[in-house]
């Protein structure tokens, strides 16, 4: 049986007030619902509210999971996401795209001299983080739902309402603006990612 | 392929989202482009750097507690019975088929004889204002089942008022009145009387006006007439007329 039909099985079942269903399904998708909006907020006791907020609306409403927009976990993070951009405009968030917005400054001048010589690992993880925090939501959001929540272009279109194209294109974006961040960290290790791109 | 279309399909390539149809196209150029080649190791090594990126803190027990607690308070909410009130829209309210039927006849027969009241009631209304004042009113009998029950009382509306004509009536041999007509004619005095001259057959007598009746004129003196100054009421009790 695919993960779909189990799902919809669940929902089913959810609708006549079975706990053994719910628990099936929030412990299926939590840490991905939680990780999405952890890595989009920051804060773990908002992503927490978020994930709360997304499993009421399966309480409340299971029927309005229609398996033929798409499977249960892009339903659950088109929530998540309605949710979180919902928080950014509240905290008066620019959520809009900006490709314009230039975060150079992000890299500190001392870094830029030798990173790995002045570094430890922590940092370097922590300005991962920080680097993918400063990116404007909607770049944020491709960036996190297709490397960390590794959903294809087809079921990010669906989560963010938008054509495939512009998928593309805010990914690109959200690349090039990391790229240009991290450029340091990415110089300075030598590739064996032909390896890679010949297999 | 040219370095600029190839651009766009790197990370499609990298993203493994790529059209299967350029796939080897684009894996093709790569081997032999330096430019385009470092653009994939730039996308490869990026990719490498952000999976270093932490790992979110676990989400604490509450989240799970408060979750469930709030499937159960909705499940209780839920399969709460509802009000009386609440079961009688649902339609939960068992109602016995016997019941059920009686409830149903006597509404029929309430809505029939609402009906055939107001119909008699209309008919009567109808001849009591079309009639004359002096003649009698007629009703439809009513049903048996509807005279036990109910007390009629009919007032016919009077919606015109009724008009005293005093009409004086002469009739003459047309052979008598020729040689006046003749005579009236050749002196011109009473041309007004011809146009006024019906035709034959014809019954309505308009003021001052005649009918030619085989042979006979009839004419009608219409002037003076008074409009009435009362107006009598007739109460209709189960179909006997009382004058009041």
């Amino acid at each position: 049986m695919t993960n779909e039909n189990e799902d919809l099985i669940a929902i089913e079942r959810i609708k006549k007030g079975d706990a053994e269903s719910f628990t099936y399904l929030y412990e299926r998708y939590r840490d991905r619902v939680y990780g999405f909006a952890y890595r989009m907020l920051g804060v773990q006791s908002t992503a927490e509210d978020v994930t709360q907020e997304v499993f009421l609306v399966i309480i409340q409403h299971p029927e309005k999971y229609q398996p033929a927009r798409g499977s249960m976990l892009t339903f659950l993070c088109s929530i998540a996401r309605n949710n979180i951009l919902n928080r950014f405009r509240r905290r008066s968030y620019e959520v809009e795209d900006n490709f314009d917005e230039d975060e150079s400054g992000l890299i500190r001048d001392d870094y830029e001299a030798n990173p790995l010589s002045s570094l430890l690992e922590q940092e370097l993880t922590e300005k991962v983080d920080e680097c993918i925090a400063l990116l404007p939501p909607l770049q944020r959001e491709v960036v996190v739902l297709r490397k960390f929540q590794e959903l294809s272009y087809q079921e990010i279109s669906i989560i963010t309402g938008t054509e495939l194209n512009v998928v593309k294109a805010r990914l690109h974006r959200a690349r090039q603006s990391l790229a240009k961040n991290l450029a340091p960290y990415i110089n300075l290790k030598g590739g064996d990612c032909h390896e890679m791109r010949r297999s | 392929m040219k370095c600029e279309e190839v651009s766009l399909l790197i990370e499609e390539l990298y993203d493994d989202e790529i059209d299967f149809r350029l796939k080897a196209r684009v894996k093709e150029h790569l081997s032999d482009c330096p430019s385009c080649s470092a653009e994939f190791d730039r996308i490869f090594r990026l990719d490498q750097l952000l999976e270093k990126a932490p790992a979110p803190p676990p989400p604490s027990a509450l989240l799970d507690r408060k979750l469930m607690k709030a499937f159960e308070r909705h499940n209780k909410e839920a399969l709460k019975s509802p009000a009386w009130w609440q079961r009688i829209f649902v339609g939960s309210v068992s109602v016995p088929k016997p019941a059920f039927a009686a409830i149903l006849l006597a509404i029929i027969a309430t809505i029939t004889a609402a009906i055939m009241i107001e119909r008699n009631r209309s008919v009567s209304s109808e001849i009591g204002a079309s009639l004359p004042a002096s003649s009698p009113i007629v009703s439809a009998p009513l049903p048996p089942e509807i005279i036990e029950k109910t007390k009629i009382v009919e007032v016919p509306v009077i919606k015109e008022r009724v008009v005293t004509r005093v009409v004086y009536v002469e009739r003459q041999n047309t052979e008598a009145i020729k040689p006046q007509k003749a005579l009236s004619a050749r002196n011109g005095n009473d041309e007004n009387m011809q146009k006024r001259t019906l035709k034959e057959g014809d019954t309505n007598l308009a003021m001052n006006g005649s009918v030619e009746d085989g042979g006979y004129v009839t004419r009608a003196n219409l002037t003076g007439f008074q409009p009435a100054t009362e107006l009598k009421t007739r109460i209709i009790q189960e179909g006997k007329r009382d004058e009041k």
